[in-house]
């Protein structure tokens, strides 16, 4: 073998062992493109997939956010609307509230003035708690004297019953004796009775009626005095005549008042005079006194 | 090459024969990593 060919199969022989060396690192090292290709194609898939469903959750959103929107568009011009009546409300609170502060700050000065008049009350109690207890204990004093003139009240009571039934029989023995002395013509009330005992008062009058008795003598007459003059029956008097220049009377007899009224009194004729007859116009009189 | 002196006398194998073999064991086995390196691809070239 020439010395050319020899070197010709160490360079074949070299260059082969570059060839098996590139090749196998190729194989060893390489990155399969490929399969990269393909599962980059298959995430662009579902990337893809994945956009269109949001794409259309996009598309479903802004629908439903229009529609929201809508919504929110009315609510916030019916908002709006009640702003300005809420406005209008808050100006109107507004001056009650400016008025209510006024009357609280009238209440207030009110309430203070009740205060001080509740703490001057309030001493005002105490002093009459204290007051109290003594008109209790003076109550309670009060109370037993009570009881002892309840019971002076009820021996009253019964003494006064005792007496009642007393008085009741009294009564009705007065009312008998009362009918007895009235049937035999006696007076009864003690007025009378007393004016019958005292002498008749100096009082002066006429004869203005006279009655005969069958014999022609005059038994009743009527004179103008009565019991507004103080007479009463029983009273006597003297019928007296007087002659013109009345230093000379006659003394004509002496009566006894039966009956009276106010200005008028019928008397009985109980002593008559020997030397006159009693005539109407003659003059009655107590101030004699025979 | 031609043959130096007679034609039924075998030349005596010596060591570059021996590297010859290895020469062509190296480009065999280049080969067969290029071919597995292409069907990787699925023997596709574009």
């Amino acid at each position: 073998m020439s010395y050319v060919g020899k070197i010709l199969v160490i360079v074949q022989v070299v260059l082969s062992l570059l060839f098996m060396t590139f090749a196998g690192g190729v194989y060893a090292v390489h990155q399969n493109w490929k399969k990269k290709f393909d599962a980059s194609q298959e995430q662009l898939a579902i990337v893809k997939k994945n956009l269109e469903t949001l794409q259309e959750e996009a598309l479903n959103a802004n629908r439903e956010f229009e529609t929201k929107l809508a919504d929110a568009t009315a609510q916030a011009e019916k908002a709006q609307a009640d702003n300005i009546g809420l406005i209008a409300k808050v100006a109107d609170l507004t001056q009650k509230n400016a008025l209510l502060t006024t009357q609280r700050a009238t209440q207030t000065g009110l309430a203070e003035a009740k205060g001080v008049e509740a703490r001057f009350r309030q001493e005002e109690a105490e002093k009459q708690r204290i007051e109290n207890g003594k008109l209790q204990a003076k109550i309670n004093e009060l109370a037993a004297e009570n009881r002892e003139l309840n019971d002076q009240i009820f021996s009253k009571d019964v003494a006064y019953k005792t007496l009642n039934s007393a008085y009741e029989r009294g009564l009705s023995q007065l009312a008998y004796l009362t009918e007895v002395v009235t049937k035999h013509g006696l007076e009864t009330d003690p007025e009378v009775v007393q004016r019958m005992k005292s002498p008749p008062p100096p009082v002066e009058g006429l004869v203005i009626h006279l009655r005969k008795n069958k014999a022609g003598r005059v038994q009743y007459v009527e004179i103008s005095i009565g019991s507004d003059d103080g007479l009463v029956k029983g009273n006597e008097l003297d019928v007296v005549r007087t002659f013109g220049s009345e230093d000379r009377s006659e003394w004509l007899g002496r009566i006894r008042v039966a009956d009276l009224g106010p200005d008028w009194a019928v008397a009985e004729v109980i002593l008559p005079s020997k030397n006159g007859i009693i005539q109407e116009g003659d003059n009655v009189t107590t101030k004699l006194g025979i | 090459m031609s043959p130096r002196n007679s034609a039924s006398e075998d030349p005596t194998p010596d060591v570059y024969v021996g590297l010859l073999f290895v020469a062509v064991g190296a480009l065999i086995t280049g080969c067969i990593f290029l071919a597995l390196e292409l069907s990787s691809y699925g023997w596709q070239f574009n």
